[in-house]
């Protein structure tokens, strides 16, 4: 497989995940986040080892490293412009549509910012990055044990906050 | 897309599992629908990327974008080293204003150690001539403690006796060639020869007549020094002249010394200490300070000093 095709490859793969995470995070512009998250991840492809487990533990790692550097960033520079759902021509045709034209983007994001920033992380990596414990223990640089508490502290949160019901409400 | 879904479900039926809610319909919904962001829509790459992608490998890329690979060591897959590359910046900036920093402190100590050493060092003439006169003081009579402290203190007390010797030098009798000038030192016993040329002058003539003022001085001392001048001035030049025949020309001199004061204390030839009582009683309690000093100065040659007045016993 030609340079070019792989990385062509790995992008498709993996484009859509590093960009939803990044969204989930809330990261100012997401998508020049995913573009320099792939200028960094594909020029080093021939040294990633573990199959496809080990790169996608790569990608989310080099992806959570630009978003706390974005988080930063945004510290320095608090003033930021809202997200607005009517300007997102962004298009759906999966089952999740539905679920999406019911809970817009924005009320999405709003469920997780109820939680701590590390309780957001792992669920951000398990539900939108698809990761395991493992994998997100690693990229948090955390271990499974403590990965898995700050998921199961998480659910019980977002089960108690009142904003979910009112969501989820018909 | 199925797949996807499908084992988001899965996940999501995990984690709800390991969690203990799987019966909580609403939280599931709720991740259903959190994980439905891993399915937006992927951009086209565009920019660097583009060519990255294009050129299908980090050489190409170098050629087209050489400003990219200077910023990839910093993105590896461990999250620190951004960490690591930012305190690199802090380092250099800091390395960058470290001369000026070291300057500013080299000038600021150099600045307060000159200021520290004018502030501790004091003119020497005033000290000098305070040190003087504070050595020559054990040389004068004891009566001569307020007069040393006369000339410091510039009072009025001091300087009426000065003047009143020399009208009284004058009147009295003819001043010896050498002693002419001697009431004028009468005044400023400190700047005399304590080697004793002079000494008898000093120690009846000077002492007790600007003791009395100076002790008494409540303002008035210059009204009250003179006569005690007069006595001692005309005793002391007696006495000071003639120390082999000291006996009658001090008896002489007693008794004016006792008129023109009024006090019992120099009209008598006793002690000193005799001198000294009767002289305490008559003026009051004020004039008890003073009457020693006069019953010093009957004793010719000898004045206030205490050693030498019981010596004359």
């Amino acid at each position: 497989m030609s340079g070019t095709a792989a990385f062509s490859l790995v992008y498709k793969t993996y484009a859509s995940r590093v960009l939803g995470y990044l969204t989930a995070r809330g990261v100012e512009d997401p998508e020049a986040a995913m573009q320099e998250v792939f200028l960094s991840v594909l020029p080093r492809l021939h040294s990633v080892q573990g199959g496809e487990s080990g790169l996608r533990t790569f990608i989310f790692s080099v992806a959570h490293a630009r978003m706390v550097d974005d988080h930063r960033r945004q510290r320095r520079t608090p003033a930021r412009l809202p997200f607005e759902p009517e300007l997102d021509q962004r298009e759906e045709t999966s089952a999740e549509k539905e679920a999406l034209l019911r809970i817009s983007p924005h009320e999405v994001l709003a469920l997780l910012d109820g939680l701590p920033r590390d309780q957001r992380d792992v669920l951000s990596l398990r539900l939108v990055g698809g990761l395991t414990v493992e994998q997100t223990a690693e990229t948090m640089e955390k271990s499974a044990g403590s990965v898995k508490q700050l998921q199961r502290r998480a659910l019980l949160k977002l089960r108690e906050l009142a904003a979910v019901k009112e969501y989820l409400a018909p | 897309m199925t797949s996807a879904s499908e084992s988001r479900a899965t996940l999501v039926e995990d984690m709800l599992l390991d969690a203990g809610c799987q019966q909580d319909t609403d939280l599931r919904d709720a991740l259903l629908s959190l994980g439905t962001l891993s399915a937006l829509p992927t951009p086209a790459p565009t920019g660097a990327l583009a060519a990255l992608i294009a050129a299908g490998g980090p050489a190409a890329v170098e050629r087209h974008v050489p400003s990219v690979p200077a910023e990839e060591p910093a993105d590896g897959p461990a999250g620190g080293e951004p960490d690591v590359q930012r305190d690199d910046e802090l380092a250099r900036r800091r390395r960058r204003h470290r001369p000026t920093a070291l300057g500013l402190v080299l000038v600021a100590g150099m600045g307060l150690g000159v200021g520290g050493v004018a502030a501790s060092s004091t003119p020497s003439g005033i000290s000098a001539t305070e040190h003087v006169l504070e050595e020559w003081v054990p040389w004068s009579t004891p009566a001569a403690g307020p007069l040393a402290a006369g000339p410091l203190a510039a009072g009025p007390g001091y300087r009426a006796p000065t003047a009143a010797p020399d009208a009284e030098l004058s009147v009295a009798g003819p001043p010896a060639p050498d002693g002419a000038a001697n009431p004028a030192h009468l005044g400023s016993p400190l700047l005399q020869d304590p080697a004793g040329a002079v000494q008898p002058e000093n120690e009846h003539a000077g002492m007790p007549a600007c003791a009395a003022p100076e002790d008494h001085g409540d303002g008035n001392g210059a009204e009250e020094c003179p006569p005690a001048a007069f006595g001692a001035g005309s005793q002391g030049n007696g006495a000071g002249r003639s120390k082999e025949k000291p006996e009658a020309e001090g008896a002489q001199a007693e008794p004016r010394d006792a008129e023109s004061k009024g006090g019992p204390a120099a009209s008598r030839t006793a002690p000193a200490g005799e001198a000294a009582d009767g002289g305490g009683k008559a003026p009051g309690p004020a004039a008890k300070a003073p009457a020693p000093d006069q019953a010093g100065s009957p004793a010719p040659g000898q004045g206030g000093r205490p050693k030498q007045a019981s010596a004359s016993k």
